[in-house]
C-alpha cells in the first residue's frame, strides 16, 4: 500500500535550499577561472614593466587622487553586502535590502569614478603598450563589475520583495562571493598598477 | 666563485647601522655583537632552543621518549639550525654582497625553518618546560586575556594567506628591498615577516589545530594558489632583461658576477626549489586526502559490523588465556607482553585506569578493567581486536573532538597494546 502526501505548492522551497548549493560550487569554480585570468593578464604586465626603457611607460607616477578613494567605495560596498548577508540569515528584512541596495549604490559610483580616472589619461588603448595593458586590465575589471552590478540589482529587487530569508539565502551568498572576487581582484589591480611603481617597479635606465 | 669572508669582514656586516632599534638596543645596554637587529634575533632563537631543550629532557625524565616524541624533537632542531644557518654568520655577510645569497636565506626561512617547526608541533614541548604551577598560571592567564582566542582569530586562512602572499611580493619589490638593505631594522622587519607569517602560513597547510581548520581540498587550494603568487617574482627577476637590485653591484662584481647573472641565479633559487617545497606540501596533503578517505570507508564498516563479527573476533578469547608472552588472541599478531611495556612508555596511565599497569591511575578517560568483555569501544565501535587498534591509532578521526590524543602510534605498537588489553578479562 502506498500514501500519497499532498504538499501545497506555495509551502515548497523555490530555488536552492542549504548554503552549498550548486550555484554556489558554480560560483566558486568561476571565480577559481577569472583568476587565472587575471593573474595572467597582471603578469603580462610585471613582465612589461621589468622591461628597459625603449617600450612606452609613462615618465610621471601614477596619481592616486581618484583611484585610492574609488579602491575605498570598493571595499566599503563589500562590507555593505557582507551586511546583507547576514542579514538574510538572520531573518533581517531591511538589513538585507539597505546592505545590498547600497552595495549597488557604491558600485555604480565606482564605475563613474573609474570612467573620469580613464578619461583623465593622456593615453589610450592604442597609444602604446602602457596604454595597451592598462586599459585591457582596468576593463576587463570594469566588465567584471558591470555584471556584479546586475547581479546585485536583481539581488535588491528580489530581496526587496521578501524572496530571501534564513532558510534560503544561498542567491545573496552565491551573488556575494561574486562581489567579493570583483573586490579583491581590483586590490590586485590596483596594487599592480598604482602602488608597485612607487615601490621601485617601473622602467629603470 | 667561493671566497671565504674574514672574521674581520663578518663583523663588518654586522656593525650598527646607525637606526632607531640600535640606538634603543644600545640604551638598554646591549653591546657588541648583540647591538646589531640580526644578533637580537639570534639570541631570541637561542632562548627557544634551550626553552625546548629543557621541555624535551623533563619529558625524556618523566616517560621516555618514544620515536614520534625524537622525530618532533629531530624536526625542531633541524628547523631551527636552518633559521640560525639563514640569518647567522657566514650567510647574513654574504646576504649582503650577493642577490642569490639572499634569496636563499629568505627561502630557508619560509620553506625550509619555518615548515619543520610548525610540523615539530613545538607548543606542548615549550609547556613542559615550565614548572607544573607556573604551566597552569600561565595558561589560566591566557585564558583570562583572551589570548587563545585572539590567536585562533590571526589564523583565520584568508587573512594568512593574503599576509603571507603580500608580505612575500611587497619586500621583494625593488623599493622596500633596497631599504631593508641599507637600514637593518627595516631588513630585520623584513625576514621578521617572512618568517611570522610563513609559520601562521605552515600552521594552517600542515598544522593539525585551530578553530579554523581546513579540510583537505581546501588546504590544498590554499598552499597551491600561494605557490603560484609567490613564484611570480622569482620567474620576473628570471625573465628581467634589466638589473632590478642595483645596490648589489658591488657585492657581485667581488664575487666575480655581473648584476645580471646574479639576478638570474636569485631568480631561480626562488622559483625551482620554492616551487619544489610548495609542490612537496601538495602531494602531502594529497595523500593524507587519500588516506583519510580510505580511513572513513573502513571506519564506517566497522562501525556496521555485524554482532556476529564481534562473537567470531571474541568468542576464543573467552574459552582460554595465555598470557605467556605468544599470540593471545588467534589470526590477531601482537604481543600481549610488550604491549605492556609499550602503555608504559605512551603514558596511557596518565589518563586509564588499567590493571596490572604501575601508576595506571589515571581518572581523565575511563577504566580499562575487564576491557576484552566490553561491548563497545568509545561508544561507537564494535569491541574487536581490530577495531581498538584502530581506535588506538586514529582517535581523532573515530570520534573528531574527544578528549583521547592522537599519538601517531605506529600499526605493530597498537596491535600489542591491543593483545594486551585483551588479557584483560
Amino acid at each position: 500500500m502506498s500514501t500519497v502526501v499532498a504538499v501545497s505548492r506555495r509551502s515548497l522551497p523555490v530555488g536552492s535550499v542549504g548554503s552549498h548549493a550548486i550555484g554556489w560550487w558554480g560560483m566558486i569554480c568561476a571565480v577559481l577561472t577569472e583568476g587565472a585570468l587575471f593573474g595572467y593578464l597582471l603578469f603580462s604586465y610585471f613582465y612589461f614593466a621589468v622591461q628597459p626603457r625603449q617600450i612606452a611607460f609613462p615618465p610621471e607616477l601614477p596619481s592616486l587622487w581618484l583611484a585610492a578613494p574609488n579602491t575605498v567605495i570598493l571595499l566599503v560596498s563589500s562590507v555593505a553586502v557582507w551586511q546583507a548577508e547576514r542579514g538574510a540569515r538572520r531573518d533581517s528584512w531591511l538589513r538585507q535590502v539597505v546592505g545590498l541596495g547600497s552595495g549597488f549604490v557604491l558600485g555604480v559610483i565606482f564605475v563613474g569614478v573609474q570612467l573620469l580616472e580613464w578619461q583623465s589619461r593622456p593615453f589610450g588603448l592604442s597609444s602604446n603598450a602602457y596604454g595597451s595593458l592598462f586599459f585591457t586590465v582596468t576593463g576587463f575589471h570594469m566588465a567584471h563589475v558591470v555584471l556584479g552590478l546586475l547581479i546585485l540589482l536583481a539581488l535588491t529587487v528580489w530581496s526587496a520583495l521578501g524572496y530571501f530569508g534564513p532558510r534560503h539565502s544561498a542567491p545573496i551568498s552565491i551573488g556575494a562571493i561574486y562581489w567579493h572576487f570583483v573586490d579583491a581582484i581590483w586590490l590586485a589591480v590596483f596594487f599592480s598598477f598604482y602602488i608597485t611603481p612607487y615601490l621601485g617597479l617601473r622602467h629603470g635606465p | 666563485m667561493l671566497r671565504i669572508a674574514s672574521t674581520d669582514e663578518v663583523a663588518a656586516s654586522w656593525l650598527p647601522s646607525g637606526d632607531a632599534v640600535t640606538a634603543a638596543l644600545a640604551a638598554c645596554g646591549f653591546s657588541g655583537w648583540a647591538s646589531d637587529g640580526n644578533g637580537f634575533a639570534l639570541a631570541a632563537l637561542g632562548v627557544m632552543l634551550c626553552w625546548y631543550g629543557m621541555g624535551l629532557t623533563r619529558l625524556a625524565r618523566r616517560r621516555g621518549l618514544t620515536a614520534h616524541d625524537i622525530g618532533r624533537a629531530a624536526a625542531f632542531f633541524s628547523g631551527s639550525a636552518l633559521a640560525f644557518a639563514a640569518i647567522g654568520p657566514p650567510l647574513a655577510a654574504y646576504s649582503r654582497e650577493l642577490f642569490s645569497m639572499h634569496m636563499l636565506q629568505h627561502m630557508m626561512l619560509i620553506i625550509g625553518a619555518a615548515p619543520l617547526i610548525i610540523w615539530s608541533r613545538p607548543a606542548p614541548m615549550l609547556l613542559r618546560a615550565l614548572p607544573p604551577r607556573i604551566r597552569t598560571r600561565t595558561s589560566a592567564a591566557a585564558k583570562a586575556l583572551g589570548l587563545n582566542n585572539t590567536a585562533s582569530r590571526l589564523l583565520n586562512p584568508i587573512f594568512v594567506w593574503l599576509a603571507f602572499c603580500a608580505g612575500f611580493v611587497l619586500w621583494h619589490a625593488p623599493g622596500p628591498y633596497a631599504l631593508g638593505m641599507r637600514y637593518g631594522s627595516i631588513g630585520l622587519a623584513e625576514h621578521l615577516t617572512f618568517f611570522l607569517t610563513a609559520l601562521a602560513f605552515w600552521a594552517i597547510a600542515i598544522g593539525s589545530s585551530g578553530r579554523h581548520r581546513l579540510g583537505h581540498g581546501a588546504r590544498l587550494l590554499f598552499v597551491l594558489t600561494a605557490a603560484v603568487l609567490t613564484d611570480l617574482p622569482g620567474a620576473l627577476m628570471v625573465f628581467a632583461p634589466r638589473p632590478l637590485y642595483p645596490e648589489h653591484a658591488a657585492g657581485a662584481a667581488d664575487w666575480g658576477l655581473t648584476l645580471m647573472q646574479d639576478q638570474e641565479i636569485a631568480g631561480l633559487v626562488m622559483w625551482i626549489p620554492g616551487g619544489l617545497a610548495y609542490l612537496a606540501a601538495a602531494a602531502w596533503l594529497f595523500v593524507a586526502w587519500l588516506r583519510d578517505a580510505e580511513n572513513r570507508t573502513i571506519l564506517s564498516a566497522a562501525r556496521s559490523a555485524a554482532p556476529v563479527a564481534l562473537l567470531l573476533g571474541i568468542a576464543p578469547l573467552l574459552t582460554g588465556c595465555n598470557p605467556s608472552g605468544a599470540e593471545s588472541i588467534p589470526n590477531f599478531n601482537g604481543n600481549p607482553v610488550r604491549g605492556a611495556a609499550l602503555i608504559r612508555t605512551y603514558g596511557c596511565g596518565g589518563c586509564h585506569d588499567i590493571p596490572s599497569i604501575a601508576d595506571a591511575e589515571g581518572n581523565v578517560g575511563p577504566p580499562l578493567t575487564r576491557m576484552a568483555s566490553r561491548i563497545y569501544i568509545a561508544g561507537v565501535l564494535r569491541n574487536t581486536p581490530d577495531n581498538m587498534s584502530l581506535w588506538l591509532r586514529e582517535p581523532q578521526r573515530v570520534v573528531p573532538g574527544n578528549a583521547m590524543p592522537q599519538m601517531n602510534i605506529p600499526a605493530q605498537d597498537a596491535r600489542d597494546i591491543t593483545a594486551y588489553l585483551y588479557t584483560l578479562k
